[in-house]
């Protein structure tokens, strides 16, 4: 295994590459086209794709309204600054979809968002996990 | 297919595993043994936990996806709808690995349903896309260059 990514479809590539950017506190940049981009760690690793609805004929990627976007998938980012991550997420969206709590589970902090097309976003503390 | 595979960025860097924000999707599925036994042998990743309801699949020691069953709510509450399908609409999962060859004969022992057959794409990697037993869509790629 050389490298995984994560792509999902988005109604505007532009809107949604800023959204993450300022979840995660990244440096403001614009994506690559028009109606694909790939949002990046400081050390360039590429955390997401973003890709337009319906640009190609790829499967899954045609319309948002063949099903609910991102139905089944939850996309789970761990980060070192989980507080002002938090803080970011809340001048983001008007409410959370999980409030902060502990993950019995994972033994780590996290909250959940919608990003602006409806995916399931998870942010967990990298520190404890 | 160029837009997927634009590499200004990419092709500098491996795996993540020093970043400072790391993602590792979550899908739910119906089976989790079963799926989690798919991807292993598909992909070559190996089982960090096991069990009926949830599994980590790990690549190199580094966590790449993970596995939740459909209506086990655990700590999200519900995360999606299993009867509202196709499962996973704008989700690629796409994985790039060594032995790309390879693991398209893996496929095909496994049986897989294919969405587009291997073919040299037009960045001059190949590419393989298939659907996962659940539906989701997962790209198999040789490395980038």
């Amino acid at each position: 295994m050389k490298r995984t990514w994560t792509i999902i479809g988005v109604d505007d590539v532009p809107a949604s590459f800023e959204w993450y950017q300022s979840l995660l506190g990244l440096p403001a940049t614009t994506p690559g086209h028009s109606d694909f981009g790939q949002v990046l760690d400081l050390d360039g690793t590429v955390l997401l794709c973003l890709h337009k609805w319906g640009v190609e004929d790829h499967p899954s990627l045609m319309s948002a309204d063949d099903a609910e976007p991102g139905n089944g998938l939850l996309l789970f980012l761990r980060v070192d600054d989980f507080d002002k991550t938090l803080a970011r997420a809340r001048s983001l969206v008007s409410r959370l979809q999980e409030e902060p709590r502990m993950n019995p589970n994972t033994g780590s902090m996290e909250f959940s968002v919608r990003d602006p097309d409806g995916y399931y976003v998870t942010i967990s503390s990298l520190d404890a996990a | 297919m160029s837009c997927l595979l634009s590499t200004r960025a990419s092709a500098r860097f491996e795996v993540g595993a020093d970043s400072l924000v790391q993602l590792a999707p979550l899908i739910c599925v119906a089976d989790v043994p079963s799926s989690g036994a798919w991807y292993c042998q598909l992909l070559g990743c190996t089982s960090g936990h096991g069990g009926d309801d949830y599994e980590r699949l790990l690549a190199g020691g580094r966590l790449i996806l993970q596995l939740h069953r459909w209506d086990v709510e655990h700590e999200h509450g519900r995360l999606g709808d299993p009867d509202l399908h196709p499962h996973g609409n704008g989700v690629l999962l796409w994985f790039e690995l060594d032995d790309f060859d390879a693991a398209v004969r893996r496929a095909s022992e496994l049986k897989v349903q294919t969405l587009k057959e291997r073919r040299l794409s037009e960045n001059g990697n190949w590419e393989y896309w298939l659907r996962d037993p659940d539906g989701y869509t997962v790209v198999l790629t040789s490395p980038l260059r």
